[in-house]
């Protein structure tokens, strides 16, 4: 068994610099980040959203385990470390239940003014709604706040029954938490004051529920729904509107890959301006990024400023889909770390994700967009599937992904079930090709290279 | 390298094939699998309550709580919300159209009346939406200062002629073609509403009045409570969300326990009954009716909060448990289908709600699955909560959905 390892992951790393190499003959250019391997590595099947760069400089991070407790890991840069803060199934109380666990951290993680950290949990078991309101199924996704001077975790208690809270955002003015539930795609809010949680009642049907949720200066709470519109809370008058406003995307049936099933389009990732005044969006079908000005006429206006896909896909039809790692750093430059082919490799059904993936940049002050390239960790290791992504006060980078430990691929996933099934059944049985990790980018000090 | 790729072949194929099995379970996505587990595509649909993307009947105030078929076997919907609105379905045509706010009323719930004079008759009432936290506590408080819900006559003509021809319907505007009836129960709403002849039969919430409304007097003739104060920790009376008439004429509904009462027009006299809805043993002091049908042959089919659908004999007054076709409770809709089968759907508050019928002949459930309209790339929606449900006069069945974003989902059933 042992040697068959061996023989599986040289052969794989040979096989796989074959390609890179092949594959790059046509690709000069490289994205070079660093990586840190999670703590218990093994066990993190997946991880979406949940990605924080703390005003302290600590990074927090959601880590999934499908059918069994999440977890959240801090780095500290600093002190170039990482732990865990603990098991949210066991914080939820809920070990006993024999219910399905609280198996992810999956929403923004967000920062009140006191330097408290707040996430909430969600649900991993699906299964097309088989346990959903079923007595198996989860009771329901939790709000849970850190304080990291006392270093305690405390569970605020569930959101709504039965739905896990899938995205989160904070009005750190009203004290209050907002969140998505998934699958009744609710919007919920909870009053950190009075620990009380409030139903706002559907705002998107459940297959296109939102990732990501943001607000204005003025604490109001944007998502989006049908053709790309974007609906509104306004806490003042404490309801949602549905406005008229669209983001900038494709006709419906043009997005391919996952975009072709969701009949709810919108965005994949958000970032404020420093005043709050506007906001912007990488939608998710193309990966068009643009502006969201709340102040201009009743509804706010959107403008398209650029498509912040790799170059090999704008304006073309198989862009892949919008990964979750999208950020923007103090001096208003974008990055999203996007899905790409390295070669002309088949893309997965499922986002459109090829052997690799590519840092794609776009400076607010100058227009200029830029692709800087696939990105390799350590040893050239091809880096995979971003699923989010932080920018630190210092303007460090952080993102989250599948990192290839056997060497340079080709170990392309079909599918994040492809992904989590590899994390099932024993290591030993399957081999560890790629694991999730904290990467790090340096954008001053990594450039372009040819 | 050679014996290295024939080796990592088996086991990339295995993966790729576990992949595959396992993916739709973990990919959370609407893809094809979902089929099996939703009301076939083939013969369910929606509409959107106007013509999107402006001229629609707000969200929050679009949850459909009232539906009925007219003698010209058009359908007529009241929803809750913010703000209560009237919208029609001509069954022939694609559209339905918005017909105006109603001033003052939030909510229009199970208050739906179409006699044969061609007008519509309905009550209305506040929203009922109470938090999460308060488990029903704090919707009477809502109560307090409320003048009443009132009775409104709704003339179909006078709307028509009121349509600005170049344009197409304006959901904010009010009603045109209504005239107020005035306030059956004061401080109440009306919170089930059914009629025949000239008379119209409710019941109020949150007193639990059971009231007779002569159409021609424009005057209530008759008032009595069929239920008592809240009982154990309820947060609110044994209110019925339904009534029914049965060919005789007389009104069924259920008071305190689930226990059921009816009123004998001719008499003008409520009889309390000593049959109940069915529901689990010791239960009874949380059981309330949600919603009746009338069957052809004379039987009245029910559903009540403990999620049983029931059948009564309005001649022997005697009830017959059908049994439980969902995990869940609530029987929020049910309608007789023109194939002689009963057609509902369940589901409780938060909870994901599911299409059923009982086909008499054979006495079974057939659960027919989620309820979804599924038409990519233009939309694909999965409604969760439902509270009205009727059978059109070709037999087409209409569903209700109660929730922020609602939409009226037309069924067409099989054998």
């Amino acid at each position: 068994m042992k040697r068959r390892k061996i023989l599986h992951g040289t052969a794989a790393g040979a096989l796989g610099l074959f390609v890179l190499a092949a594959s790059l003959a046509g690709q000069t250019r490289m994205c070079r980040v660093e990586s840190r391997a999670l703590p218990e590595p093994e066990k993190w099947d997946s991880m979406f959203t949940a990605l924080y760069a703390a005003s302290d400089g600590r990074v927090y991070i959601g880590l999934d385990f499908h059918g069994a407790g999440a977890n959240v890991a801090v780095y500290d840069p600093k002190t170039d470390s990482m732990r865990l803060l603990g098991d949210m199934q066991e914080l939820a109380g809920e070990k006993n239940l024999g219910r399905e666990p609280q198996s992810k951290v999956h929403t923004q993680i967000c920062e009140g003014r006191d330097g408290k950290i707040y996430f909430a949990t969600h649900l991993s078991a699906w299964y097309n709604f088989a346990k959903i309101s079923e007595p198996e199924g989860l009771p329901g996704g939790h709000w849970v706040v850190y304080d990291p001077k006392t270093d305690h975790l405390t569970d605020l208690g569930l959101g709504l029954p039965r739905n896990g809270i899938i995205t989160m955002t904070i009005d750190p003015g009203r004290e209050r938490l907002y969140g998505l539930t998934y699958p009744m795609g609710h919007l919920i809010y909870y009053d950190i004051r009075s620990r009380v949680t409030v139903d706002m009642g559907v705002v998107q049907n459940w297959a296109s529920v939102s990732r990501v949720l943001t607000t204005d200066d003025r604490g109001r709470v944007y998502g989006f729904y049908n053709d790309g519109r974007i609906w509104r809370y306004d806490p003042e008058k404490d309801r949602v509107f549905n406005l008229l406003t669209q983001m900038p995307l494709r006709t419906p049936g043009v997005p391919i890959f996952r975009s072709f099933y969701e009949t709810e389009h919108g965005m994949m990732g958000v970032a404020r301006s420093g005043d709050g005044r506007k906001w912007y969006g990488l939608e998710t079908e193309s990966s068009y990024l643009f502006e969201y000005d709340p102040y201009q006429g009743d509804e706010g206006k959107t403008t398209l400023l650029t498509q912040l896909a790799p170059d090999r896909y704008v304006g073309k039809r198989n862009v892949p889909y919008a990964m979750l790692a999208f950020c923007k750093d103090p001096e208003d430059v974008f990055y999203h770390a996007a899905n790409t082919q390295l070669g002309e490799e088949p893309q997965g059904i499922y986002w459109g994700q090829g052997y690799g993936s590519a840092m794609v940049i776009y400076d607010l002050k100058t227009g200029r967009r830029e692709d800087r390239g696939v990105i390799v960790a350590e040893n050239n290791r091809l880096v995979m599937t971003p699923t989010a992504a932080a920018c630190a006060p210092d303007g460090t980078v952080y993102f989250m992904a599948f990192v290839n430990e056997q060497g340079a691929g080709p170990q392309q996933s079909e599918s994040v079930a492809d992904l989590v099934l590899e994390k099932k059944g024993g290591a030993a049985q399957r081999g560890r090709d790629y694991n999730l990790r904290l990467c790090i980018y340096k954008p001053r000090s990594s450039r372009r290279t040819g | 390298m050679k014996q290295a790729i024939g080796q990592s072949a088996p086991r990339i194929f295995t993966a790729l094939l576990l992949a595959a099995l396992a993916a739709p379970a973990l990919m959370a996505q609407r893809t094809e699998t979902m089929d099996a587990v939703v009301v076939p595509q083939n013969r369910i649909t929606m509409r959107d309550l106007g013509w999107p993307p402006v001229d629609v009947i707000p969200e929050d105030e679009n949850g459909i709580t009232s539906l009925v078929v007219a003698p010209g076997g058009s359908i007529y919907g009241g929803t809750t919300g913010f703000q209560a609105h009237l919208f029609v379905l001509k069954p022939a045509g694609a559209l339905v159209r918005p017909l105006g706010k109603i001033p003052g009323a939030q909510s229009i719930h199970h208050a739906l009346v179409a006699p044969e004079d061609g007008m519509i008759y309905f009550g209305t009432s506040l929203w009922n939406r109470g938090r999460l936290d308060q488990r029903g506590k704090d919707i009477p408080g809502a109560y307090k200062g409320f003048p009443g819900g009132h009775l409104y006559r709704f003339d179909p003509a006078e709307e028509e002629k009121s349509r600005i021809l170049t344009h197409w319907a304006d959901p904010a505007r009010d009603c045109p073609g209504l005239t107020d009836l005035g306030i059956p129960v004061a401080g109440d709403g009306v919170h089930a509403l059914v009629g025949k002849g000239d008379e119209l039969y409710g019941v109020s919430f949150p007193g639990g009045v059971f009231f007779v409304f002569d159409i021609a007097k424009r005057a209530v003739s008759f008032r009595q409570a069929i239920c008592g104060d809240p009982i154990a920790e309820n947060p609110y009376r044994s209110v019925p969300r339904d009534l029914v008439i049965d060919p005789d004429g007389n009104v069924w509904g259920t008071g305190d326990y689930g226990k059921f009462f009816r009123y004998d027009p001719a008499a003008k006299k409520i009889a309390q009954l000593d049959i109940a809805l069915p529901c689990l043993p010791g239960r009874e002091f949380m059981n309330v009716v949600d919603s009746f049908a009338l069957a052809a042959d004379g039987k009245i089919y029910g559903g009540g909060s403990d999620g049983y659908v029931f059948c009564l004999d309005p001649k022997s007054a005697s009830v017959r448990n059908l049994g439980k076709p969902l995990w869940q409770k609530r029987i929020r809709g049910l309608a007789a289908g023109s194939d002689g089968n009963v057609y509902g759907v369940g589901g409780e508050e938060m909870g994901i709600a599911r299409l059923f019928v009982y086909r008499t002949a054979s006495k079974e459930f057939e659960v027919l699955g989620l309820i979804e309209a599924n038409h990519p790339p233009y939309f694909n929606w999965l409604a969760n909560e439902f509270d009205a449900m009727v059978t059109g006069r070709d037999g087409t069945i209409y569903i209700g959905e109660n929730s922020r974003r609602a939409h009226l989902f037309i069924f067409c059933p099989w054998q």
